[in-house]
């Protein structure tokens, strides 16, 4: 039906060799030297006289080999033991020149004294800063390599649809059809991948915090705090790129050729921009928000009397010419700003004081902003109705009233479920010593029984399903309420069905539930939960 | 990027209690990438127009080419775009179009696809769905555009050279060898004056030139004005003929008025069917007689559009039709019935259009056992009956 051209150019690999190859790996290897820059700081600080920049150029290096020996080791399939031996070896010769890397500092004379003591005294060979850096080196290697891995698997060529088994009646037919969906693996992966760069953020920000007040100045991890998101943020839009890119591949969409081209172009000049405006920006304050605002009045009010008295001035002395006995105006007053307090926990500037009013202004505004906005993503998130979903008579209000209610719901049947815990623990039921379910589970689900971890999945289910349009309603059995999820997502009907029975067995049943068993629920719930969270913020 | 927005709360805590510019900075560029990023992909896509350009007539067959131009208006690039236009299956066989496309600012891309009119019929195209995103995915939008594009496929239309319908219409154009319509703008010769000629007839220059009185000859001519009925009762098709049969009536109707209009004759239209266009107070279809090439573009676009009427309770029985539409024909006009086969009171009813003074033909579309015998009692009262159920027994009319 299509042009034969355009279905030709949906063919082309759109995503450039390079930045598969060149720019991801390097990419990554960049924000493993931005985390290791903390700690090298620390070392630096610890062990006086040390200096450990090379240790980072290093680190990039080996992350970097360790990132394309992932890539040829995937191309080649090379697996198992294989993988290991391969590894294993590498890392090897990777800490030996590391150790010589170590001399950088001490110099060649430093290394040759040293060898010669190796063979009369072997265990000379690893020093201190050996020990500290190989130990540092080895986790940040292997996670670089992680990421790699989960790079890899974004790749758009690395995608390959399979086609159905012919015998719908088969056991492959089955497998194929209950496979994840390609498209919904590399998406988690994006998640994966983000979160874990939120994490590696953390990381960076109380390591910078903690430099902050050991040694009065966060600014020495400012460069590598930026260059790490500024290299996870370009990292995540390439994969975001693949992802898509895989989609439209599985989907057999023609792409337009050079966009991969065109997304790293603009890229890189929306990111270089949102930067450069945010350099213009004030990072400071001189005064609380109330006093910013009104200070700004005053100091506007102040500006429109002055321009009000210049025009008059000016309107008055062509008068002159022909009153020559009329008084000569008096020219308008000199600007002067508003007296302000500054506040007493910041230092007095150099700058003058109408700037640092408007300065002091705007950073407030950002605030609000910033504020005014997370509140309105969660109201959205929370209250606006989604398509589909019963459109309710109330508004904003009543959704609202309805989140509070069941907010109530919820924490009753906490109550109710703590209770419940507590008789039980009290009768000794069933002879096992159950643990209550306090608010620390509720933080951290893992702890729970695996039982109970199979009812939190259920309901944890339940409700995300509800935000994302399919609320269960009280007299709906877990079944019907499987059925009509089923019918709102007919991709996740396996997980479903898997979920849906593993949460019957464990509510209304008497048979144990292992700890496999909850593991199994659990990888079912993952999928879920991640296709869920998208269906949501396609809304 | 779900834990985005956290990371940015606890920065915001961060930040204000290490009053460090670092971390101000960094919330301003991180905040700034997610809102600035969906901001422009929700404007750059608010700006994109999509059009589609096509023939609005095709025939049965055809193979066409569908362009569709996209302009983004704004200053901004869109990042990416995943076209897709909403094609009926009849057309698309199958296939759907889908492109994806990135534009710079102020570009505009041309693109284009084929269909195919397997079907004839009345189709809407679109709407095309464009769908666009953010750098990082937090985000997707999605814009809809160029919805309702009308498209006709006509029938199809078989090319026929003798219809041979009797006529009793005078003053046409059509020769016809029944002195009594003889047509005083075709003069045919001139003869001898014979005692009760017409004045009006007398050749004055030739009878000076000769010497005796001479009249004029004039030539026989009829008109050929046709009315199609065509049966669209969904009730009078028997289940098995519910489709075939009247695609068979209508692609009859259409070669028999395409083949009208091109000897310059005029055909009119009534059915009973249903025609999605048609509004509420003139429910059944029908176009007047009427000659020429607009016309039969009507025509066509109304035998593209129309459809069998299923619902039994809202369908006009056949004769009904008949009895109302046939009576503003005029006198000596050819109707041409076009049904399923003999249903009771039809023969009935054409016997009273031939005593009007019409020339009647009934063609059945469906195959009837007692057909001969049909055809036998419609030869008795001067109607020709024919029996049209496949399109090879179109040739009699070839």
């Amino acid at each position: 039906m299509m042009d034969q051209s355009v279905a030709d150019a949906g063919r082309s690999p759109s995503n450039g060799w390079w930045v598969e190859n060149l720019l991801r790996p390097a990419l990554i290897a960049g924000m493993m030297a931005c985390l290791t820059m903390p700690i090298v700081f620390l070392l630096e600080w610890l062990m006086t006289g040390w200096e450990g920049t090379y240790l980072l150029v290093f680190f990039f290096l080996a992350s970097l080999e360790g990132i394309m020996a992932e890539r040829v080791l995937h191309r080649r399939g090379i697996s198992g033991w294989g993988y290991l031996l391969s590894r294993g070896t590498e890392i090897l010769i990777i800490l030996i020149l590391l150790k010589l890397v170590n001399y950088i500092p001490g110099g060649l004379d430093q290394l040759w004294v040293d060898a010669q003591l190796w063979f009369s005294e072997p265990d000379l060979f690893v020093n201190k800063v050996d020990l500290f850096t190989g130990l540092l080196f080895v986790p940040l290697w292997a996670g670089a390599i992680y990421v790699a891995r989960m790079a890899i698997e974004l790749d758009a060529e690395e995608c390959k649809a399979v086609q159905a088994p012919p015998d719908r009646t088969s056991t492959e037919y089955y497998l194929w059809l209950t496979q994840p969906p390609v498209i919904r693996e590399r998406q988690e992966k994006l998640d994966q991948l983000g979160e874990m760069f939120v994490w590696g953020g953390f990381y960076m920000l109380i390591a910078a915090g903690a430099a902050h007040f050991l040694i009065a100045s966060a600014e020495a991890l400012a460069l590598p705090t930026l260059l790490y998101f500024a290299l996870g943020v370009a990292l995540l839009s390439q994969g975001r790129f693949g992802v898509l890119h895989t989609g439209w591949q599985m989907q057999d969409i023609p792409v337009q050729p050079g966009i991969a081209g065109r997304w790293l172009l603009w890229a890189v000049i929306f990111l270089g921009g949102v930067a450069l405006v945010a350099l213009a920006l004030p990072t400071f304050y001189t005064m609380g928000p109330i006093q910013a605002l009104l200070a700004f009045f005053a100091l506007m009010y102040n500006a429109l009397i002055f321009i009000v008295q210049l025009v008059l001035f000016l309107l008055s002395l062509p008068l002159l010419l022909f009153l020559p006995n009329a008084e000569t105006p008096t020219p308008p007053p000199r600007l002067e700003p508003i007296p302000f307090q500054p506040s007493d926990t910041v230092a007095h500037s150099a700058l003058p004081p109408w700037i640092e009013i408007v300065a002091s202004t705007i950073f407030w505004l950002i605030v609000l902003v910033i504020v005014s906005y997370a509140l309105v993503r969660f109201v959205r998130d929370r209250f606006e109705t989604v398509p589909g979903e019963q459109q309710g008579k109330e508004g904003w209000l009543g959704r609202f009233l309805a989140w509070l209610r069941d907010l109530w719901q919820r924490l009753q049947g906490w109550q109710q479920d703590v209770q419940a815990g507590l008789a039980r623990r009290r009768i000794g039921e069933a002879g096992q010593r159950r643990r209550i379910p306090g608010i620390l589970p509720f933080f951290f689900p893992g702890r729970l029984p695996p039982r109970e971890l199979v009812r939190y999945f259920y309901l944890s289910t339940a409700r995300r399903a509800s935000r994302a349009g399919q609320p269960r309603r009280p007299e709906q059995t877990p079944n019907e309420y499987r059925a009509a999820l089923d019918d709102r997502f007919p991709e996740l009907e396996p997980d479903l069905e898997g979920l849906t029975e593993a949460f019957v067995r464990a509510r209304y049943s008497r048979h144990p539930v292992e700890k496999q068993d909850a593991e199994q629920v659990k990888s079912l719930w993952q999928r879920i939960r991640s296709a869920l969270r998208r269906r949501r913020m396609e809304y | 990027m779900s834990r985005l927005l956290p990371f940015l709360a606890v920065l915001v805590v961060i930040a204000f209690f290490t009053k460090v510019d670092l971390f101000f900075y960094l919330l301003y560029v991180l905040f700034g990438i997610h809102v600035l990023g969906r901001l422009w992909a929700r404007r750059a896509l608010a700006t994109v127009v999509l059009q589609r350009k096509h023939d609005q007539r095709v025939f049965l067959g055809e193979t066409f080419s569908v362009g569709l131009e996209v302009h983004n208006r704004s200053r901004l690039p869109v990042l990416w775009l995943r076209l897709a236009d909403t094609v009926p299956g009849e057309l698309a066989g199958g296939m759907v179009f889908q492109q994806v496309i990135s534009l710079m600012p102020r570009e505009r891309q041309h693109l284009s696809y084929t269909l195919t009119g397997r079907r004839r019929g009345y189709y809407r195209l679109g709407p095309i769905t464009g769908l666009g995103g953010d750098l990082l995915g937090s985000a997707t939008y999605e814009t809809q555009q160029a919805g309702d594009d009308p498209l006709i496929v006509y029938p199809k239309i078989v090319a026929l050279h003798d219809l041979g319908f009797p006529s009793q219409s005078p003053f046409g154009t059509l020769a016809s060898r029944e002195r009594l319509f003889e047509d005083p703008s075709r003069i045919r010769g001139v003869r001898d004056y014979q005692p009760g000629d017409s004045l009006k007839r007398m050749d004055w220059k030739t009878s000076a030139r000769v010497g005796s009185l001479q009249v004029r000859r004039y030539e026989p001519a009829i008109a050929l004005e046709t009315a199609i009925f065509l049966n669209l009762h969904g009730g009078d098709y028997p289940q098995r003929y519910r489709h075939q049969a009247p695609e068979l009536g209508i692609t009859i109707a259409a070669s028999v008025a395409v083949h009208l209009v091109e000897i310059r004759q005029a055909v009119s239209l009534a059915s009973n069917g249903h025609d999605p266009l048609a509004e509420e107070p003139n429910p059944w279809p029908s176009l007047p007689l009427r000659k020429g090439r607009e016309h039969l573009m009507d025509l066509l676009d109304l035998l593209a559009r129309i459809e069998v009427r299923h619902e039994e309770d809202k369908a006009m029985p056949f004769l009904d039709l008949l009895s109302r539409k046939s009576l503003g024909l005029p006198w000596g006009s050819t109707v041409v019935i076009i049904t399923s086969r003999e249903v009771e009171g039809l023969l009935d009813s054409l016997l009273t259009l031939r005593r009007r003074g019409q020339a009647v033909i009934l063609v059945t579309t469906c195959p009837d056992r007692d057909f001969e015998l049909t055809a036998q009692r419609a030869d008795q009262i001067g109607i020709q009956a024919l029996g049209a159920w496949s399109e090879q027994d179109m040739d009699m009319w070839r």
